[in-house]
């Protein structure tokens, strides 16, 4: 299966310096340590990891936000490292960014009108400021807010309408990708899925690509259509997200989806507890970055640095025992029914079509 | 529990709202905790599961907020739940609290050990040195590797899964029989969250205490809940054991809530919401509060709603419970 390719990192690399100064040695920060990954048109592509793990600094790379050390982002096969004026203007129409944050993303000081405004103003000037006001409206309409919201300021709404307005901000331009750095991880449940099914929505409805940044693996398991899993700023696995999450391959996959708590009565599945903590960045261990914590280890780890290797169909994983592992040890992650009794699956079917109807 | 040891802690009807406002934040509420238990309490932002537990701890602001009604028995003792001074005795002794960001509750500008042995010697006096031995010792038992170390080390100097070691070593370091914990772990990565999970049942076994855990998180809930209350607007809408809770839903809020939660297994399909907001506490509906939210609202819905027995320990409030043959049959 080809597919067209939208975004390409080319061994992208970050290093922050930090410390230092006073003649104390300066540690060399590997946040994003050689990545590599294709994002194809019209899919959600997820990028998963704990805090630390340089997923946020991959997201800014992407976005250029930050100039890599070293390597290259691709957008539609250009590179985006050189652009400047006219064609970064460019590339900032096609591809929009929301952030985890609905709080501190949006200037207080402006109605939720020119929020969404502005970016027609740059990216669409030949718009009357009628048009302009028109299309306001539409957009606010298509994540679910009303006209009239557009002279109120953020601070009037919730987390998760002031989240919409950092979408109908992103919509603006017009873009074709969006990256989101967790979107929907400051929100109640409720309200986070009423976001995720937006975002599926509009995705369709614009046609677009998604980028979607977090942390949380059943909603990048929902959203998304492929996963790359991070640990010490590199992949250590990727894949389609459903293959991935029923049959990891890296341990360090299999230990996330291992302590993801299932929201089922009496689902005490085999944890796979991790020793210890994330090591320092700019520290990283020898070999397998993630030996110091993996219970299946091995000298050759400790040693030798594992290479992406393929696995299955469109999955790899970095590591040297990856057959092994799955062979020996089942799914870390249990499947079976629901553990309802069967007047709660008649209530759960009650109350999905009773919402469904009320097209929420 | 056996049926005839008197509960840790009760808290009965409880009743308070702020001074300005008539719609109370928290209308009515009754818990129980026994021995070795875990209640959870879950629902959204803003439906009342933190006041309430602030109000145990004699924490809420007495300027801003009146209390009608409400008692608090705790090891035999009963308190009014106005009386914030004897409540607020107990805090920090008997009953300790964690919170979700370790660093509003640490101090940053003082070495961890400091802020403990202060929690030793307000609440049991003794000399600097039995503090701090008191100290090192809870520091070990929360699992903190090299602990007379850290002992001079300030907050900002450990990752954020020490931290919440520090907090809990914290508030268990008077041995307290029960702790009540808002979100312990929603700050942190979900294999830290895992450990620090594993850490409070471990400390439960081995000392009887009992656990509030006031959380969002359905799945952490499911693990490790004892009993579980769900809370909307200020008032419990469904409450039972864990099982009963997780197997039998009832309340159309707490389906909504179940519904809503994104899952590692199974068809990856649209998920059912809750439509809307949660009320604020000056636009509270009349009668049951979820029913400007429930796809199944009636008009006999503009009265409240009593909290009635289902089945064992089940109770759920709402007038079409159990739904599949209340309304289907209407």
């Amino acid at each position: 299966m080809m597919r067209e390719t939208i975004l390409e990192a080319v061994n992208l690399r970050k290093h922050f310096r930090s410390g230092g100064g006073l003649g104390r040695t300066a540690n060399t920060v590997r946040a994003v340590d050689g990545v590599s990954l294709e994002v194809h048109r019209g899919e959600t592509f997820a990028i998963v990891g704990e805090s630390g793990c340089g997923k946020s600094t991959l997201a800014r790379l992407l976005m250029r936000l930050l100039d890599p050390t070293e390597g290259d982002v691709l957008f539609d096969g250009r590179s985006i490292a050189g652009l400047r004026g006219r064609t970064l203007r460019d590339l900032r129409r096609d591809m929009q960014f929301v952030f985890q944050d609905p709080f501190s993303s949006l200037n207080p000081r402006m109605t939720v009108g020119k929020l969404v405004g502005e970016p027609l103003e740059t990216h669409s000037p030949e718009l009357s400021a009628r048009e302009r006001r028109a299309k306001v409206a539409e957009l606010l309409g298509r994540v679910g807010l009303r006209p009239e919201h557009a002279g109120r300021y953020p601070h009037e709404f919730s987390g998760g309408q002031r989240q919409r307005i950092g979408i109908a901000r992103a919509l603006a331009s017009g873009p074709r990708l969006i990256i989101g750095d967790e979107p929907v991880s400051a929100l109640d449940v409720s309200v986070q899925a009423q976001v995720i099914n937006r975002l599926h929505d509009l995705k369709e409805e614009f046609d677009l690509t998604l980028v979607i940044i977090a942390h949380d693996l059943a909603v990048i398991r929902h959203m998304s259509d492929r996963v790359a899993v991070m640990y010490l700023g590199q992949i250590v696995e990727t894949g389609p997200s459903e293959q991935v999450f029923a049959n990891p391959r890296h341990p360090y996959t299999r230990a996330l989806l291992s302590a993801v708590p299932e929201p089922v009565y009496g689902r005490a599945h085999d944890r796979m507890a991790l020793k210890g903590e994330t090591p320092s960045p700019s520290a990283p261990p020898d070999g397998c970055r993630f030996h110091t914590r993996c219970p299946f280890a091995t000298e050759e780890c400790r040693k030798r640095v594992p290479e992406m290797r393929e696995m299955a169909p469109g999955q790899g994983a970095a590591c040297h025992h990856a057959e092994k592992i799955a062979a020996e040890h089942g799914s870390p992650v249990a499947v079976t029914g629901s553990g309802r009794s069967e007047g709660a699956e008649r209530r759960f079917a009650m109350y999905a079509e009773a919402i469904a109807d009320r097209g929420a | 529990m056996t049926e005839t040891a008197p509960p840790l802690l009760e808290i009965e009807g409880l009743t308070f709202g702020f001074r300005n406002q008539s719609a109370n934040l928290v209308d009515g509420v009754s818990l129980t905790l026994g021995r070795n238990e875990t209640l959870c309490i879950v629902g959204e932002s803003g439906c009342g599961k933190s006041v309430t537990a602030l109000s145990l701890m004699g924490l809420l602001p007495p300027d801003a907020v009146r209390i009608d009604s409400g008692t608090v028995t705790f090891e035999g003792e009963t308190i009014d739940a106005g009386d914030f001074a004897r409540l607020s005795r107990l805090r920090g002794d008997r009953m300790a609290m964690i919170f979700q960001e370790p660093m509003t509750s640490l101090n940053p500008a003082f070495r961890i050990g400091n802020q403990i042995t202060e929690a030793v010697r307000h609440h049991r006096g003794g000399t600097e040195a039995e503090a701090r031995e008191r100290a090192l010792e809870a520091l070990e038992k929360v699992g903190i590797p090299a602990a007379r170390q850290r002992l001079d080390e300030y907050p900002h100097q450990l990752s954020g899964g020490m931290r919440q070691r520090v907090m809990i070593a914290m508030a268990l370091v008077n041995d307290p029989s029960v702790l009540i914990a808002d979100e312990p772990t929603t700050a942190l990565d979900v294999t830290v969250q895992a450990q620090i999970l594993d850490l409070i049942a471990d400390l439960q076994t081995r000392s009887g205490m009992g656990a509030i855990l006031i959380t969002h998180d359905l799945g952490v809930v499911a693990q490790v809940a004892t009993r579980v209350a769900v809370m909307y607007a200020g008032r419990i809408v469904e409450i039972g054991t864990a099982q009963e809770i997780f197997e039998d839903p009832q309340h159309p809020y707490t389906i909504g809530l179940m519904s809503s939660v994104p899952r590692l297994t199974g068809p990856r399909q649209r998920l059912s919401t809750v439509p809307g907001l949660v009320p604020t506490p000056d636009g509270m509906p009349e009668g049951c509060r979820f029913s400007t939210r429930c796809p199944f609202a009636r008009p006999t819905c503009r009265e409240v709603p009593k909290l009635a027995p289902v089945a064992g320990e089940h109770h759920v409030a709402c007038h079409y419970a159990p739904l599949e043959t209340r309304l289907e049959a209407g």
